[in-house]
């Protein structure tokens, strides 16, 4: 869709949610809102308590100055706050104004008290990003003097005394105090309190006072994900929370990230639980602009209230919701990118694959490769010299009506674009009035593909809309509507799939595209890859994913709440693969059609799935005596999932451009399965605080799964942790100065895991498949045995243990938080003991192994503001390593899980490096590595266990020959370094990302692959090999099939992944208000950024540290432009 | 106000219990699976069963010309690894995998099932075809690796069977047998539907019983001659049903080439059980272009043929020396001719009708280093060539094949008569013309074998007829195994090509600078370190 079409359309959906509910609450709070109340003889004091109460008023005042104790009777019905405000002060000297929700109360006296004082003073307060903040409290420090701001931030003051300190306070933000001095003028910033006492994090089922939290939770807010490129929700969060991991394996168009909590929990792998909302939905298929907070509960103590699919932790994500009583706000944002590849591939061309293929042609076979005979490299140099040369030739000794090949394509280039554009749009509109709140976006998202010549697109649509409604004071209704439809039309790549990069094989330099009749050149059964783009039909799917949640609240009594809420999600994805017939062509012309497009089909394949979760959980709140606070939750969940496939497929489509079965000849093929699952669980919480001093929390959940067996069915799983605020100590009193807050933190806990694989691993099934020979003329079907299962199988249970310490340091500038844990995992539910092959079948799942991993966390944050200047470090440092302690492996198999084994352990071979001579090939005798013989230019390698022969032994612990541990592929050390800075209008963002330590064995496509297959596509890096005048080439001498001492794991090829990443750029600029508030907008910034604009790494270039593999769609470094518009 | 709030506090309360203490919510089966309770009824379902075994029988994606690659009959164009003794042991799989034992299970497991059931004679008929199959895994095993493990049961993670030592492989072949013999006695004589019969059980049978028979004659092992009177009876019971004849149209020059590129066998004389393969529904990928083979046949191979008197090339007359390409094909068995290319044939027919020829001899670009082009087996025609799509029809087990071992068997047992020739190589001699094998045999070929074990003149000749009848149809190894015959790897014209006339005229070498010496252990296949490591009562297969 072209920018401007896209542009109108957002424009009409913004207008029609604007006029849908700006009617709601086009009038100010202050008109709109209307109170009752009758009492007598109570103080000012208690009425304007009260009015706090019904209200959202807020008063301002000093107690010192007003007389708020003077006794008075109230009585009325429906009035208006100024008509009561005016009766109450009615004979005092308390005058009022009211600005927004703030009702701020002056001494009519002062103002004659001090008439001997000369200075006045003015200015603006503005927020952390510029815009102007109404309401602050301007006060004279000492004194009840003091005004609110107005709506575009101004004060002024009048009267100061000759040494006055100016205080600007605001709920939810830092105070700050400045001397006036001599200044006529003040501006000031105010930054948002980092630790506010106000701040509320979500947790499991409800919410907490992150002052209050005894467990490793961390959370971020959405601006973190705003003003970025980014084209999925993983790819905002990385780097943002110490220990939350995010791996993005391919910059595929429409491809997620995947996401871990602090390391291997279990050597099933599985990922954290992510709920939206408190239920899951895929976070890749959000819009990360709807995402108010992202909260991630790290230790078992947190996640234990998601009992059974916490053990991986959980991460809480809240979308955007509309305030009460505000005015409609309608946002707007925009951003245009262009990707392109971080790695670019490149493959040798001719003249180097000829080379290449003869010198390792002629060590295998002792002759040149046999599509290199003289002929063709009389021909190919020809054209390699001078491109006017034919690509195409007559051999001599092969068939009359072939063409050999004599041509020089750089096929990467010709199949691969370098640079590739993205587009997103989000509009929203979110408000409220007293009793309702709104918020409605939809945003539109559009990524494109390295496809050169198919146009490979992605598209993502996000709806969402989020309604509260009081209909009594203690009755809540609300609904939450998301939809999130996407749909993605891709190469075929002869079934590698959409991740993949599909030319690797065959397209070799000498293989022209075109033929000199114009036809596309054929070479051997796999398609020329150009005709495949442009001809070959294409895969395509369309996801349509929608979740409707109601939900209800209720207030029954003071400081209890009952909530309620059912989520029904429909999932709907229809996939469809057409092939076309591709032609190939000789000199003779149509040559019959390529056999993997033969004969032409259309699949459709459906996939439903139903999902349906249900809450309800009630809580109490209260302070008892003032010194102790108690919270306490218990509820319900069950969800239950089915899901449904069905696929259909006909082949020789009538009209090869049409891809409907209706107008296909062929057989009829269709298939179709379902499955099951359900979950459900009874949980509690219970929170108490002494004084604010001493915390402790308590969680327990019941569980039950559908995937075990009746009698291992249901397990309990508790945990606990405890906080100290030693900084509300009476002790602490004299270092507050310099710790504003020290909390220390345990937690203990234990959770269950049922994520296993399979639905039903308790039950031995058997398969059942047409089998590939034909009985009466017909493949018949068949049913296999069923594989073997453990009748006993149960949870997993993983306890972790927690201590974190959270400080604030130099008036609370810098803030920090340290973790350190250990979690066992216990029962791991995964393959058993490695039994002799002679089983035939796989091992079943057993509860078989153990498993610890340790590791901490550490966050720390510095903010400052130097006038006008604002700026914020925040720098995070995670690590982890995991051991096994339990797996019987009684041989001590080293490609096996055994006691003391670290994750990630490489076992490989020492290189030592080339073989300068033949004799000293020959005095070496690697016969157990590679059966060839051994030449000058092959590697050797060093002969640990000094036997005077190369060898891996039986490959056990106590005999593993001339292996060692080479390396581990865990990624240690994981940190970032982000900074945020902001001058006048001006804001500039920069965040660095990396891994200190890691190896990593790169899988052999296009990399030693070459060595034993001789039919893939020589990558470029290859050229650097052994020659006697090149000895300190990366690569050994060339050889056709049969450098298994070339791809076996050895320390030469590993590689050092380590890296630092320059993952985002931001500099953007907030127009000034003065010039934007004629357009009626309130705010206005446009902004440049970047992704992966940098890195440094010593991995070899053929792959990105981040993906270590060079098989899939590279990373991209995108480039983008964008703008934020809010009125 | 108070009272409504009661109430709905009560109603949602009392809606989560009661579904809280509805059990059932947890319940959940597999809705798109087979379980046992539901199988095991019938002889329909042993039926149904069975059909996952016959792919294996010969896998599409097997080419029976790749099998002979080891061999002396073919010319790789790269060397095989295992017969040049550059393979390593392996650490797993090795062909002594789990999936390699995959067949051997799930027989047994059906086989445990069966006792179950109630043995009618349906049922019976099906436990003898997977009783045939178990005995067809077992013997693979054997020829691999000579002692196996013999399981009776589907294995369990806790049976004791799995840290056995091997059994040794007279015992593996006396209850293969066993299975065999049950199989033969339960099999139908025909089926309609191409299933397994009592003759192809009897073909395998005398397949195995002439393997096992002459193994252990030529490595000293004892106890062959029962096995080589097996191979005769159950060869004989084939020949004696008359049921299947040599094909042939009475055409010397083409009948033996056309057996192979027939696109319907079923129904074909010579055909005790053939595999079909029909568009759309199974096709193969063992047929495309000759020049697409990568391998050609051996020097020493296509010296194997004689004359058409007769006589060996060192003996006729009508041989014409090999110093033009093309003379050698002169005066040949007609079989030569039909398995070998010479450029007097069409090379490839295009669907446009053109025909092409190739010039010969050719060694660069076309991938049959020897010259020799295998042609046996490949279709000229261009609906053929195209990768996984042909649908030439193929033997399980051929009755020319019958013939020939049992006048082996004989002939070992000493009983090789002038009656047993004529009622079997004799007849495949007749299909092309060539005058008949006599048991005094009639001349010394100065060039036969050098035999590890020497053998008789009619054994030789009988060995010659069984290289030329069965060449690359993938028998050629197990021969050479069995007859102790690895040594003739190292006679340089196993991997010499035609003369080359660009390299004076020479012999072409396929791998210059190469010598193959042969090594006794590769008789048998190493066992995967790793099984040597969980199980420590097998041992390793003797020199790896």
């Amino acid at each position: 869709m072209p920018v401007g079409k896209i542009m109108k359309i957002m424009k009409v959906l913004t207008f029609v949610m604007f006029v849908c509910i700006v009617h709601v609450s086009a009038r100010s709070y202050s008109q709109i809102t209307k109170l009752s109340m009758n009492m007598q003889n109570v103080s000012i004091k208690q009425v304007l308590s009260k009015i706090e109460d019904q209200s959202e008023f807020r008063f301002l005042y000093s107690d010192s100055k007003i007389n708020v104790e003077k006794i008075v009777d109230v009585d009325f019905n429906n009035k208006p706050i100024e008509d009561i405000l005016r009766n109450v002060f009615e004979g005092s000297n308390i005058l009022f104004k009211v600005v927004g929700k703030q009702i701020l109360l002056s001494n009519s006296t002062e103002s004659a008290e001090n008439t001997q004082q000369q200075k006045s003073i003015s200015g603006k307060v503005t927020d952390s990003s510029g815009s102007p903040l109404p309401g602050v409290t301007v006060a004279v420090k000492g004194t009840t003097n003091g005004t609110i701001t107005n709506t575009n931030g101004n004060y002024s003051l009048s009267n100061l005394p000759a040494n006055a300190t100016l205080q600007f306070s605001f709920i939810g933000m830092k105070s700050q105090e400045i001397v006036a001095g001599n200044k006529t003028t003040i501006n000031m910033m105010l930054s948002e309190e980092t630790i506010g006492i106000e701040e509320v994090v979500a947790v499991g089922y409800g919410t907490q006072k992150k002052i209050n939290l005894t467990g490793a939770v961390s959370s971020v807010d959405s601006k973190v994900l705003e003003s970025r490129p980014i084209t999925n929700l993983g790819q905002g969060l990385q780097g943002i929370t110490p220990n939350l991991n995010i791996t993005q394996y391919n910059g595929a168009p429409g491809q997620g990230a995947s996401f871990n909590i602090r390391g291997n929990t279990s050597i099933n792998g599985g990922s954290p639980l992510i709920l939206v909302n408190g239920i899951p939905i895929d976070p890749n298929l959000l819009n990360p602009n709807d995402i108010a907070s992202v909260t991630v509960l790290k230790d078992a103590a947190s996640a234990a209230i998601y009992g059974a699919r916490a053990a991986y932790g959980v991460i809480l994500i809240t979308t955007k919701g509309g305030k009460k009583n505000d005015k409609p706000v309608v946002s707007l944002s925009m951003n245009y990118s262009m990707n392109s590849p971080v790695v670019k591939f490149e493959t040798m061309d001719a003249v180097e694959r000829m080379n290449y293929m003869n010198e390792g042609s002629i060590r295998a076979t002792g002759r040149p490769w046999e599509q290199f005979d003289k002929y063709y490299a009389e021909k190919i140099i020809a054209h390699y010299n001078d491109p006017s040369q034919p690509e195409t030739f007559q051999h001599p000794n092969e068939s009359p009506n072939e063409y050999a090949f004599s041509a020089n394509i750089n096929w990467p280039r010709e199949l691969l674009r370098s640079s590739f554009p993205m587009q997103q749009y989000t509009s929203s509109v979110s408000g409220g009035s007293d009793k309702f709140d709104y918020y409605t976006s939809f945003s539109y998202f559009n990524q494109k593909g390295m496809a050169r010549h198919f146009d490979e697109n992605y598209d993502r649509y996000n709806f969402m809309t989020n309604l509260n409604y009081n209909i009594t004071k203690w009755f809540t209704v609300g609904t939450k509507i998301s939809v999130n439809n996407s749909k993605k039309r891709y190469p075929i790549n002869t079934g590698i799939g959409e991740q993949a990069i599909g030319f690797y094989k065959y397209q070799w330099a000498n293989w022209p595209i075109y033929l000199p009749d114009g036809h596309f050149a054929t070479l051997g059964s796999v398609p020329n890859q150009v005709q495949q783009q442009e001809e070959g039909g294409y895969n395509a799917y369309n996801i349509s994913d929608s979740w409707l949640t109601g939900l209800v609240k209720l207030t029954p009594v003071k400081n209890m709440t009952f909530n309620m809420d059912y989520s029904s999600n429909v999932y709907n994805r229809n996939d469809v693969s057409y092939k076309r017939l591709l032609p190939m062509y000789n000199r003779l012309g149509l040559a019959g059609y390529y056999p993997f497009t033969n004969p032409s089909s259309v699949t459709r394949a459906n996939t439903n799935n139903s999902y349906y979760v249900f809450n309800a959980y009630a809580d109490y709140e209260n302070t008892f005596s003032k010194k102790h606070y108690v919270k306490a939750m218990a509820g319900f969940n069950q969800e239950n999932t089915s899901n449904s496939q069905f696929w259909a497929m006909r082949q020789k489509l009538i009209v090869e451009t049409i891809p409907y079965m209706n107008l296909a000849t062929g057989d009829r093929f269709v298939g179709d399965g379902g499955s099951e699952t359900a979950v459900r669980g009874a949980f509690a919480r219970l929170n108490y605080s002494y004084a604010d001093r001493y915390l402790v929390e308590f969680n327990g959940r019941y569980d039950g799964t559908s995937k075990f067996s009746k009698k291992d069915r249901f397990a309990f799983f508790p945990s606990g942790s405890l906080a100290w605020r030693v900084d509300n100590e009476a002790f602490f009193t004299g270092l507050k100065n310099s710790i504003s807050m020290l909390k220390l933190r345990g937690s203990y806990g234990s959770l269950g895991n049922q994520n296993v694989s399979g639905n039903y691993p308790y039950i031995a099934t058997s398969g059942a498949v047409a089998a590939n020979y034909l009985i009466n003329g017909d493949r018949p079907m068949t049913v296999l045995a069923p594989g073997l299962v453990s009748a006993t199988l149960t949870w997993e249970t993983v306890t972790q243990r927690n201590l974190g310490v959270d400080f604030a340091l130099l008036d609370g500038r810098l803030t920090g938080t340290f973790d350190i844990y250990r979690r066992d995992t216990k029962n791991m539910l995964t393959r058993s003991q490695t039994l002799p092959a002679v089983l035939a079948v796989n091992e079943p799942q057993a509860n078989a192994a153990d498993m610890k991993t340790s590791g901490f966390d550490l966050t720390l944050d510095w903010k400052h503001n130097i006038r006008d200047f604002r700026y914020g470090i925040t720098f995070l440092l995670s690590d982890y390593t995991s051991e096994i302690t339990k797996f019987s492996n009684p041989s001590g198999n080293i490609y096996d899980y055994y006691v003391g084994q670290k994750l990630g352990d490489i076992w490989g071979l020492v290189t030592g490096g080339f073989f300068n001579t033949d004799a000293e090939a020959a005095a070496l005798d690697q016969t157990q590595i590679t059966g060839r013989v051994r030449q000058a230019g092959d590697i050797w390698f060093k002969d640990l266990d000094g036997d005077g022969k190369i060898t891996r032994g039986q490959q056990t612990l106590t005999n593993h020959g001339d292996m060692k541990i080479i390396g581990n592929n865990t990624p240690r050390y994981s940190f970032g370094f982000k900074t945020n800075a902001s001058w006048k209008g001006f804001d500039l963002d920069l965040f660095l990302q990396g891994v200190a330590k890691r190896d990593i064995e790169l899988d052999n496509q296009y990399f030693t692959r070459q060595y034993i297959d001789e039919w893939s596509a020589q990558t470029k890096i290859g050229v650097d090999y052994w020659t006697p005048a090149n000895p300190n080439a990366y690569f050994p001498r060339p050889l056709i099939n049969g450098g298994y001492d070339v791809t076996t794991t050895q320390t030469h090829f590993l590689q050092n992944a380590a890296y630092l990443r320059l993952k985002q750029l931001t500099f953007g600029y907030t127009i000034p208000e003065k010039l934007t508030q004629k357009l009626k907008i309130e705010r206005m910034r446009v902004y440049f950024s970047g992704n992966n604009l940098w890195e440094a790494t010593k991995m070899i270039k053929i792959s990105d540290p981040e993906q270590v593999s060079v098989y899939f769609y590279p990373l991209n470094r995108s480039i983008s432009v964008g703008m934020n518009i809010s009125f | 106000m108070n009272y409504m709030k009661t109430i709905y506090v009560i109603i949602i309360i009392s809606l989560f219990t009661a579904m809280a203490c509805n059990d059932d919510y947890l319940e959940k089966y597999p809705l798109d699976q087979v379980n046992d309770g539901s199988f095991w009824k019938s002889a329909a379902d042993l039926a149904m069963y069975a059909n996952q075994f016959y792919p294996d029988l010969k896998p599409n994606t097997e080419r029976s010309w790749e099998f002979e690659d080891p061999t002396d009959n073919n010319g790789p164009s790269v060397r095989n690894a295992y017969a040049w003794n550059e393979s390593i042991v392996p650490a797993t799989g090795g062909g002594y995998g789990k999936s390699d034992w995959l067949g051997i299970r799930s027989c047994n497991y059906a086989l445990d099932k069966i006792t179950t059931m109630k043995k009618d004679a349906e049922v019976l008929m099906y436990e003898a075809e997977i009783r045939f199959f178990k005995s067809f895994y077992y013997f693979s095993k054997v020829k691999s690796f000579g002692d196996v493990p013999w399981f009776d049961h589907a294995l369990q993670t806790d049976s004791e069977d799995l840290v056995r030592a091997r059994d040794s492989r007279k015992t593996v072949i006396a209850n293969l047998l066993k299975d065999l013999d049950f199989a033969i006695a339960n099999l139908p004589a025909t089926s309609a539907a191409d299933r397994l019969t009592k003759w192809a059980a009897l073909a395998f049978k005398s397949r195995v019983c002439l393997f096992e028979g002459t193994f252990r004659k030529y490595h000293n092992l004892g106890d062959h001659e029962a096995l080589l009177r097996d191979a005769v009876s159950s060869s004989e019971s084939i020949i004696n049903s008359a049921l299947f004849s040599v094909y042939t149209t009475g055409k010397p020059n083409s009948d033996y080439f056309d057996l192979f590129v027939q696109y319907e066998l079923k129904g074909n004389p010579e055909g005790i059980m053939v595999q079909r393969y029909i568009e759309g529904k199974r096709t193969h990928d063992h047929v495309r272009q000759m020049s697409a083979a990568h391998s050609g046949y051996t020097k020493d191979f296509v010296e194997a043929y004689l004359c058409k008197d007769g006589l060996p090339i060192a003996l006729s007359t009508l041989y014409k020396g090999d110093a033009v390409f093309g003379d050698e094909f002169i005066d040949r068995d007609p079989r030569m001719r039909q398995s070998v290319y010479n450029s007097d044939r069409p090379f490839r027919i295009y669907d446009t009708g053109v025909i092409e020829y190739k010039k010969m001899p050719e060694f660069l670009y076309g991938n049959a280093f020897t010259s020799y082009y295998i042609l046996k087996g490949f279709s000229l025609y261009e609906r053929d060539w195209l990768q996984g799509h042909a649908t030439i029809d193929d033997f399980v087990f051929r009755y020319g094949e019958i013939l020939i071992n049992y006048a082996e068997a004989k002939a070992e047992l000493g009983e090789g008569t002038q009656q047993v020739l004529d009622k079997s190589v004799n007849l495949l001699r007749d299909r092309v013309g060539m005058p008949h094998l006599t048991v005094n045999v009639g001349f010394v070929d100065p060039n036969w074998p050098n035999w590890e074990v020497p053998v008789a003149p009619l054994v030789n000749e009988i060995r010659r007829e069984r290289r030329v009848e069965l060449a690359d149809e993938g028998f050629r190894w197990d021969d050479l195994m069995r007859w102790k015959a690895g040594k003739l790897l190292e006679n340089t014209k196993t991997y010499l090509g035609a003369r080359d006339p660009l390299t004076s005229n020479n012999y072409r070498v396929l791998y210059p600078g190469y010598t193959r010496k042969w090594n006794d252990k590769l008789y048998l296949h190493p066992i995967p370190t790793q099984e040597i490591a969980l199980n420590p009562k097998l041992k390793q297969n003797p020199g790896w």
